[in-house]
């Protein structure tokens, strides 16, 4: 994100309140446009209108509380830092996804840490875009992916990946020999992946279909694969399973 | 009676000023002295006598009307400088009443809670109204009042009386009775108002 691109709102119901973070803001962020709004609902209207990156929001406001407007927005939400003076409302800002909190009153220092988190959030996220648009405008399925492992980057071609199955926050990516991790979900990764060469096994769990090379049928399917996995297919996926190896075949 | 006294004052001590009325006080105050240094000042100068008042009248149960009222306008006019124009008062007391004994911090008290509930919590702000009047009977009427956010705006937490006025009452009945009675009155369209009777004008005779 290039400084100009920084739209900042200031959300505090007392005037002083405002200026301090709007001082602070002038320093770290010259070339940001900036607004402020005075309370709960004109920070919720203003949220809609000026589509703010980044808002620095005051907790106890009237009517409407700082985590009040933070429920109710709306994606692509903007990063929040909260400003309070009473700290027990810290535990409940970080469960809402805030980016971090400010007791007031605060440093510059304090104030700039605050917001380098929130830069480099958004840069993050401004890369996350990037990479999702480029994939989507190569318009072509995923043949290959590069997993690093330590501090080596490893490339995989996806015809020799047998099955991927998520587990917790990761998918596990198995090939001959070798497994490789993920940081990318199984949902995030089949939307990639050509549909005719893979398929769901179960809820967590996409196989290639070249690499099966048995069904048993018992009480339960099983996928028996190559180098040797076995995959339970669950009822809701068998059918489709089915009649993708025999189009494949 | 001494240790009636002794006891309230401790309860004075304890219970007035929430610190963070100190806390949005200090705020306030290190904005002030980058935006507007002269304002600061006065400020500063503010905050010191409403504490030196303070510390004057804690030790005792009671106090001069003068002086209480020094003290919740000192303590409004502090709040004044966080809220702007979203808080609005008036102090009415007649000048010949300004030597009658009060009981001390007790005006202050439902100042902040006029504050509390009628203007932070209000978007448009509102008015704190302070009456001190001679009652026919003897004795005086004390009334505090706040329009703008209802009492109960938020439900059955914020409506309850909080423990500031809860040990209010308590002090009012230990120092005058059944006669010392705090009255609270609310009403969503008019907003709050809080009052007692300090009987037969001298506290301290009671």
């Amino acid at each position: 994100m290039r400084e100009g691109e920084h739209r900042i709102l200031i959300v505090d119901d007392e005037r002083l309140g405002r200026r301090s973070v709007a001082r602070q803001v002038e320093v770290l962020f010259p070339d940001a446009q900036v607004r402020e709004a005075r309370d709960g609902l004109e920070a919720l209207a203003l949220i809609a209108e000026f589509s703010p990156t980044l808002v620095f929001l005051d907790v106890d406001m009237p009517e409407l509380s700082g985590l009040d407007v933070l429920r109710q927005l709306r994606e692509p939400r903007p990063k929040v830092i909260f400003v309070t003076a009473f700290q027990h409302f810290a535990l409940g800002a970080f469960e809402e996804n805030a980016c971090d909190y400010l007791v007031k009153p605060f440093t510059a220092e304090r104030f700039a840490l605050a917001a380098e988190r929130a830069r480099k959030e958004l840069e993050n996220d401004d890369r996350l875009r990037a990479l999702e648009q480029s994939l989507a405008s190569a318009g072509s399925y995923l043949t290959r992916l590069a997993l690093r492992i330590g501090a080596r980057t490893d490339v995989v071609s996806l015809a020799e990946v047998s099955c991927l199955v998520s587990e917790g926050h990761y998918t596990y990516l198995h090939a001959p020999g070798r497994q490789y991790i993920s940081e990318l979900t199984l949902v995030h990764l089949e939307k990639r992946l050509d549909p005719r060469m893979f398929a769901r096994a179960h809820r967590n769990a996409l196989v290639n279909l070249s690499a099966i090379t048995r069904l048993s049928q018992g009480a339960t399917v099983v996928a028996e694969l190559k180098d040797g996995m076995r995959l339970s297919v669950s009822r809701r996926n068998r059918r489709d399973l089915l009649a993708k190896i025999q189009g494949a075949g | 009676m001494e240790s009636v006294a002794a006891a309230a004052g401790f309860n004075v001590l304890k219970g007035q000023m929430q610190p963070h009325f100190l806390f949005n006080a200090l705020n306030a105050l290190k904005e002030l002295i980058a935006d507007d240094p002269a304002a600061a000042r006065a400020f500063t100068q503010r905050l010191a006598d409403l504490y030196r008042l303070i510390l004057k009248v804690s030790t005792d149960a009671t106090t001069s009307l003068a002086d209480e009222l020094a003290i919740v306008e000192h303590y409004l006019e502090v709040e004044r400088v966080r809220y702007g124009e979203r808080l609005r008062f008036s102090i009415e007391a007649p000048d010949d009443l300004r030597g009658e004994r009060v009981p001390s911090l007790v005006l202050q008290t439902l100042a902040e809670n006029a504050v509390k509930h009628g203007i932070s919590k209000a978007r448009a702000g509102g008015e704190v109204r302070v009456r001190v009047g001679r009652r026919a009977e003897g004795g005086l009427e004390v009334e505090v009042s706040n329009t703008g956010g209802p009492f109960d705006a938020n439900g059955p937490r914020a409506g309850a009386p909080g423990t500031g006025l809860a040990n209010t009452r308590a002090r009012l009945e230990l120092m005058y009775g059944a006669a010392g009675q705090l009255t609270i009155s609310s009403d969503p369209a008019l907003g709050t108002r809080v009052r007692f009777v300090v009987p037969g004008g001298r506290a301290d005779a009671a």
